[in-house]
């Protein structure tokens, strides 16, 4: 009988759910979920302020240039970004079926209009309202929830870094969250969680997860960018995202992702007693603690409504020793 | 007759408390936003109001926006009423409430809670 919750055990990220998509499929929905979680929270947060929240097609930013030869003319930063024809695969073979001379063909939709699945994936646009009209003005704050492909080894990593440094160079903020653990992280100087491929060694102050607030102001040279790495024994935590001006507020990324985890049939994907498929993949301080925080879950699993609990018989973190 | 009269002649709590949560019942555009949810008291149950705004704060580096609890009414199962603000000693009693809530409003009329009683 499996142990499972509708609310997320983990105080943020659950690593299980996390395990699951990286060996199965459903990271898209998730995504997708969580996109929709984030911009219904901070539309309540941000309105009365004078900004617009949207959720918009994450590969095809488009902006009004500022200054320079492009100035107000609209431009794609990336246009047909990650076209490509369907070639058929063993993660996405066709399935023909028919009765005569008809035959069909079915394929996931993503793939009959030439977009790969991940190219529907969107991220949020943070705008201010113009006060005239009360209509969405320019974008002041991109964020995205970083997918497998825009990872290093995912298919769309270049293009990835080219959209960042666009962003970041049309002076607009950016928020990146990134829950992938078992891919590198986009951003340069982090240390890695994965074993070095040769070595087999790990950097033991690595962290699996990360947010990363780059604030291009006053300019792109003398502007800062904050990460803030966690793991599946600490919350999500509450960032300051930065705005139009000097603004900025205080965001907690976690309470979306506990609606996200609670909504519709994912919960379910968790199995409490089982360890996170690609266990090895977490390196031994996280081994040590989804394994204590396991046996806690068991030890309230009839009052698991009230979770989660805190893990008090972990033995002290020793990273890769 | 102003929602403060209203309020100010309120005969029992439950009145009261029926008539601030219509009050603060107000569009998402507005900076405030108010949560009824049910709540475990020490004598049993009840219900309790609580009531944000979105505030600006000048800090050392920039403008920081942040929602914070103003307000908080709890009304309990057996129709006792309260009311907390930040910093300051909870009031209980219809009376007691009644006579701060109208020495607040002379006092800062303009802030968006009291803003709504006009």
């Amino acid at each position: 009988m499996p142990l499972q919750s509708r609310v997320n055990q983990y105080p943020g990220v659950n690593a299980h759910l996390q395990s699951y998509y990286q060996a199965n499929t459903g990271w898209v929905g998730f995504h997708q979920a969580y996109i929709m979680q984030l911009e219904a929270t901070l539309q309540e947060v941000l309105r009365p302020y004078g900004y617009l929240v949207d959720n918009t097609t994450s590969m095809q930013i488009k902006e009004l240039p500022t200054d320079g030869e492009d100035a107000g003319r609209p431009y794609k930063i990336f246009a047909d970004v990650g076209i490509r024809d369907f070639v058929p695969t063993k993660e996405h073979p066709p399935i023909i079926y028919g009765t005569g001379g008809v035959v069909a063909l079915e394929m996931p939709i993503w793939e009959s209009v030439h977009v790969d699945e991940e190219h529907f994936l969107r991220a949020i646009a943070i705008r201010e309202m113009n006060p005239e009209d009360k209509r969405p003005g320019r974008i002041v704050t991109w964020l995205e929830v970083l997918s497998p492909s825009n990872k290093p080894g995912g298919s769309d990593y270049p293009t990835y870094l080219e959209k960042r440094i666009s962003v970041i160079g049309a002076g607009i903020n950016l928020i990146e969250l990134d829950f992938i653990h078992w891919r590198g992280p986009v951003v340069a100087g982090l240390p890695h969680y994965l074993s070095h491929p040769r070595t087999g060694e790990r950097d033991s102050d690595a962290m699996p997860y990360y947010i990363a607030v780059t604030n291009p102001h006053p300019t792109i040279y003398d502007g800062k960018a904050t990460i803030y790495t966690f793991g599946p024994a600490e919350a999500i935590p509450v960032i300051t995202i930065p705005l139009a001006r000097d603004e900025k507020v205080g965001f907690d990324f976690g309470d979306p992702y506990r609606k996200t985890f609670s909504a519709d049939a994912r919960a379910y994907l968790v199995d409490y007693e089982q360890l996170p498929e690609e266990f090895a993949t977490y390196n031994k301080r996280d081994q040590g603690y989804i394994r204590a925080l396991m046996g806690t879950i068991a030890h309230h699993q009839d009052e698991l409504d009230q979770g989660p609990f805190p893990v008090e018989d972990l033995k002290p973190p020793n990273g890769n020793e | 007759m102003r929602p403060l009269d209203r309020l100010l002649t309120a005969t029992n709590e439950t009145e009261f408390f029926v008539l601030i949560c219509q009050l603060v019942n107000v569009s998402d555009e507005k900076p405030l936003s108010a949560k009824l949810a049910s709540i475990k008291t020490p004598l049993g149950v009840g219900l309790q109001l609580t009531v944000r705004q979105a505030m600006r704060y000048r800090t050392n580096d920039g403008t920081l926006l942040q929602w914070d609890t103003t307000h908080v009414f709890t009304l309990d199962e057996q129709g006792a009423l309260s009311w907390w603000m930040p910093n300051q000693p909870i009031i209980t009693g219809l009376k007691d409430i009644q006579a701060s809530l109208k020495q607040w409003w002379e006092k800062e009329p303009a802030t968006p809670v009291l803003g709504l009683l006009a």
